[in-house]
């Protein structure tokens, strides 16, 4: 295998790029951890040419042979500059030093030089989110991704989050590979990802490259730190809800080291449940990563994530949920032009509810556990042309509900593959003319022991299915991708896209306020057919003398067997699933207005979005079409950071959006001694507009101290909105009078948080 | 440092729990005018005794303009099967009407409901599934509660809704000084004695936390008056339906909101619904032994 896909490339470069060419490549780590730097840039001046590192690290960088002077930069790093007389292949790796004035000073976006053909995507540091107000004071790279232009949440305190139209089962949320199938810790106060363990987040709004897939409509692509391979390193910190601690070290220096972290809430220290506080919530997680590089052109790596969280209640009510997952890389360079990585990834998802009712023991577990091999190959043809290719195969075990106890129907557990192939060219053409054009064509094959059901027009059970072992249900789907961006002059250019994307598996969560943790996965099945979408985008970027950026999105996007609830839907102890949802179009469109300042004390953005998503779907809201409840059309944010000095920054961040949409009561009648709310149409109403304001105070630590201190201080919803999740109509019989209250979340949140490191 | 992070956790409780409930006034929600005007909701007492009948019709109150419900009086009502017909006449309480003779639908029938409302008719029917035996020793419905009583006295809490039976059924629990027999006992004004066993468990239902049911009471020489109702299909739906919007919708797992399937026709809401009905005495000292 490994000798044909060389003879391949070995062809491929004989027969078109047989020319006076050489290719310097390397990898590019940071001077102090010798962490590989994800997204770094190379370019050389007198060529005007650039590229950046892969996930890895890794660049490869073929020109004509000649001299060059190179230049290799990273946010928040001093720029490294060589000159070169390139005669054949060489190898450069480079060690970048973090740049302490840069801290007076900031620069947030990468070098303008580099044009990337990808359509919509942000890569985020660890650096850049703790510059960003947070609630609680912890530093959260989902609540940074919130915070985002066009990025939707219908409440504060959630970790999900809507973009473009899509739900939240339809962001692909990755933590080095393996997918995370509930990103919430605390109901979603907090998130599964330890900001201490995070070295990078890519984030594909909308189009994504043929690379991903699995998902509608975003990618949220988390890499871990790897260890420093140094020096023995200590971190940590505290904030009003949880303590959390790092160590890193080499195991063998400059060629393995190791990463471990742990965060762990500590309410349930100090407070057990009672009759004041009668649910306690705790959680922990753990990230471990540890790497091996055998040489030059042989690295390996493995990644582990474990979290739980668990409700305390002063019944016997528990809840308990959490994922797993585990990452096993091997990185091989076959030339300096061809690079490589296989992965085997496991992830698994866990969610019990435990009571007593009726003196028994009742419990329900909802699983899904996936089993992957995936392989990457990237053959750098030239400094103009990427061809990327791969596999990608997971088995999925699904158990979308099991209960213990006849009170509860169980839901059919079944197990299903999920292969794709997927290729892709980036290239750019005439110096004017960017594409990254790619097609992924994956199969869904239900396999093994199940069993499911036939239903009638009204959808009840007429028919029993089963299967003992083997296929018995396939679904095949191409998913093309393109970017074509032209570039008009240097600063200005003008983006289109267009995708087909394709979910196999689907979450149902029957609470309209999004704090429930307990997610059913279910597959894609003979009864469910697989959710696609199509989206459009078209746009315009321009940049002012590395200072200013402006930017202009459109997209129009087309959703296909789109899934929502009936109502009054059962999706708990309900053997026939099916029959609670009903699957239909939606379309979505909008467009965002952004305009960021990207270095200098004052650095920042203001946004404006419009967005749109109406459902279409038979048997819900009597056949007609219906917003959202994520539906908020209006959108406007901006977001300040000021640096005072190379220790001292404040940040503020402002959002108003319309209220979400809503299915407000309408009036109610009397049956039977209950008052009975009365309905219009399905998310008819609207809540009252959304909006807050929230700053924050970062003090860094005295320069070369060994022992630094970080704190950060904030106000979340500084004026105290009183922003509502939701209503409760009451009609009190006795005076005749109907009452209305209203559930806020927190309407004005003081933090301080406090980091070390040494 | 204890003390200061048990402060800390204080504080974050005292401001999660401090972002909690407020009342608003019904101005504040910007209400807008829905397109849907619901003109008339039907309720009804009809069960296979041999007795007179109930029909209550009300004009539901539709926000903004109208926040209070109002009686249907005039409307002209009956129900019919096998070419039989039962007028309704308009009762001294506006909005209720009772049966101008005495009769025993059957069960197994088909029963038709038609309201001439103004120029408006509403045609509903539904059918009468026969009820089970009361069998007391599969019911777990009453939960025994001692407290505050009287030497010699019992009292026994009855749970609104009780899970893990075979079939969905609607019951009364009398105590014995309580009416002297259902025909007596004010149909609609005291629904809320009413109590429901479901099939299996409703999540809704195990995870809300409104569930208090009523209390009998009585001596060890007393008997307690139980009666059994059967619940169509189709009733039995519009139930689940209607507890989610109601006793159920607050809890964790409260479900989609949305209007409560009907049978009436024309944009009625409400139910119109037959019920076997079986009747039987339990001794005090009976339930006690249980």
């Amino acid at each position: 295998m490994k000798k044909t896909i060389f003879i391949i490339f070995l062809f491929l470069q004989i027969n078109l790029f047989a020319q006076n060419t050489a290719t310097i490549s390397g990898y590019i780590y940071d001077k102090q951890t010798e962490e590989s730097i994800i997204g770094a840039n190379i370019f050389t001046e007198n060529f005007n040419k650039g590229t950046t590192t892969n996930s890895y690290g890794y660049y490869s960088f073929t020109l004509k042979k000649g001299d060059y002077n190179i230049n290799y930069s990273f946010v928040g790093y001093l720029q490294e500059k060589i000159n070169i007389n390139l005669k054949k292949d060489t190898i450069i790796n480079i060690y970048l030093q973090i740049d302490d004035n840069q801290l007076d000073e900031v620069v947030v976006s990468a070098n303008s030089k580099i044009r990337t053909n990808e359509y919509s995507s942000l890569q985020l540091t660890p650096l850049s989110i703790s510059r960003l107000p947070s609630i609680f004071g912890e530093n959260d790279p989902i609540k940074a991704i919130q915070l985002q232009t066009g990025i939707k949440t219908v409440g504060d305190g959630t970790s999900g989050f809507y973009v473009q139209g899509g739900n939240i089962d339809q962001n692909l949320i990755l933590i080095d590979e393996a997918p995370i199938y509930n990103p919430s810790h605390l109901f979603g106060l907090v998130s599964v990802f330890n900001p201490d363990a995070v070295k990078e987040i890519k984030f594909y709004k909308g189009n994504s490259s043929a690379k991903y897939g699995g998902r509608l409509s975003s990618v949220m692509d988390v890499k871990m730190n790897e260890g420093n391979m140094n020096k023995l390193q200590l971190s940590g910190g505290v904030s009003l809800l949880a303590s959390r601690i790092t160590l890193q070290a080499p195991i063998i220096k400059n060629k393995a080291s190791f990463l471990i972290t742990g965060r762990r809430s500590f309410i349930d220290f100090f407070m057990q449940p009672d009759e004041s506080e009668n649910i306690i919530p705790q959680f922990y997680d753990i990230n471990l990563k540890t790497n091996f590089k055998i040489n030059q052109n042989n690295r390996l790596f493995l990644s582990f994530y474990k979290g739980n969280d668990k409700i305390l209640s002063v019944g016997d009510f528990t809840n308990i949920w959490g994922n797993q997952t585990v990452t096993f890389r091997y990185n091989h360079i076959f030339t300096p032009r061809i690079f490589s990585n296989i992965s085997l990834i496991y992830s698994d998802y866990q969610n019990q509810l435990n009571f007593t009712e009726l003196n028994q023991n009742i419990s329900w577990t909802t699983a899904i556990k996936d089993y992957t091999f995936k392989t990457d190959f990237s053959f750098f043809v030239n400094s103009n042309n990427k061809i990327e290719f791969g596999t990608n195969t997971v088995f999925h075990n699904f158990s979308p509900g099991q209960s213990n106890n006849v009170l509860l129907q169980s839901i059919s557990q079944s197990q299903a593959f999920e292969n794709a192939i997927y290729l892709l060219n980036d290239i750019n053409l005439f110096n004017k003319i960017g594409i990254n054009y790619g097609l992924r064509f994956t199969v869904f094959q239900n396999i093994g022991n199940a069993t499911w059901y036939n239903y009638n027009e009204n959808f009840y059970p007429i028919k029993e299915n089963k299967n003992e072992k083997g296929i018995y249900n396939t679904y095949k789907n191409l998913q093309p991708r393109i970017s074509l961006n032209y570039f008009i002059t240097n600063k200005l250019t003008l983006k289109s896209a267009y995708s087909r994307t394709v979910q196999y598996v689907q979450l149902l969560q029957n609470n309209s306020y999004a704090y429930t943790s307990l997610e059913t996965w279910i597959p894609a099945s003979p009864n469910i057919l697989p959710q696609t979408a199509d989206i459009t985008s078209l746009g315009l970027e321009f940049l002012h003398t590395n200072n200013y950026k402006f930017s202009f999105n459109s997209y129009y996007k087309i959703f296909n067997n789109q899934i929502d609830y009936i109502d009054h839907a059962r999706l708990i102890g309900t053997q026939y699933i099916e029959t609670q949802i009903r699957t239909g179009k939606a379309s979505a469109y909008g467009f965002e207005i952004n305009f960021q300042k990207i270095s200098g004390k004052l650095t920042g953005n203001i946004s404006y979005n419009y967005s749109r998503i109406i459902r279409n779907i038979t048997g819900i809201n009597n056949n007609k079409p219906y917003p959202a409840t994520y539906d908020m059309p209006h959108d406007a944010r901006i977001s300040l950071n000021y640096n005072f000095s190379k220790r001292i920054s404040a940040s503020a961040y402002w959002i108003y959006t319309t209220g979400r949409a809503y299915t407000m009561p309408s009036g109610y009648f009397e049956h039977e001694g209950f008052y009975v709310p009365l309905y219009s149409d399905r998310n008819a109403e609207r809540m009252p507009d959304y909006h807050r304001m929230d700053i924050a105070v970062n003090i860094n630590p005295k320069e070369n101290k060994k022992f630094k201190s970080y704190w950060k201080i904030g106000i979340y919803n500084i004026y105290a909105r009183q922003n509502p999740l939701g209503y409760n109509f009451e009609y009190y019989a006795d005076d005749n009078s109907l009452h209305i209250y209203q559930f806020n979340f927190i309407t004005i949140m003081p933090s301080i948080s406090y980091s070390f490191k040494f | 440092m204890r003390q200061i992070i048990k402060f800390i956790t204080v504080i974050i409780l005292f401001l999660l729990s401090a972002c909690g409930i407020q009342e608003i006034n019904f101005d504040d929600l910007n209400i807008s005018e829905n397109s849907h005007q619901f003109e008339i909701a039907v309720d009804c007492y009809i069960t296979t005794e041999l007795q007179h009948h109930y029909i209550k019709l009300t004009k539901p109150a539709n926000y903004p303009n109208n926040t209070q419900l109002m009686p249907t009086s005039d409307a002209f009502v009956q129900i019919s099967s096998n070419n039989k017909t039962y007028k309704f006449s308009e009762t001294e309480e506006a909005g209720i009407y009772i049966s101008t003779e005495v009769f025993a639908p059957q069960v197994s029938e088909i029963y038709n409901l038609y309201i001439k409302n103004g120029d408006k008719e509403y045609f509903a029917s539904d059918s009468i599934i026969p009820v089970d035996e009361i069998d007391f020793s599969k019911l777990r419905l009453p939960r025994k509660n001692t407290s505050d009583l009287t030497p010699g006295q019992h009292s026994f809490m009855i749970l609104k809704h009780d899970f893990g039976y075979q079939k969905m059924n609607k019951w009364l629990w009398l105590s014995a000084w309580e009416f002297d027999s259902i025909t007596s006992y004010p149909v609609f004004a005291s629904s809320k004695y009413y109590n429901y066993t479901h099939i299996g468990g409703e999540p809704q239902g195990l995870f809300s936390d409104n569930n208090s049911g009523h209390s009998v009471a009585g001596t060890i020489q007393d008997s307690l008056k139980v009666y059994k109702f059967s619940l169509s299909d189709a009733y039995s739906e519009y139930l689940y339906a209607l507890f989610c919007e109601t006793d159920w919708a607050s809890g964790i797992f409260s479900s989609i909101s949305g209007n409560l399937p009907t049978n009436i026709s024309s944009g009625g809401i409400g139910f119109f619904y037959i019920m076997d009905i079986d009747y039987k005495k339990i001794a005090t000292n009976d339930l006690i032994q249980q």
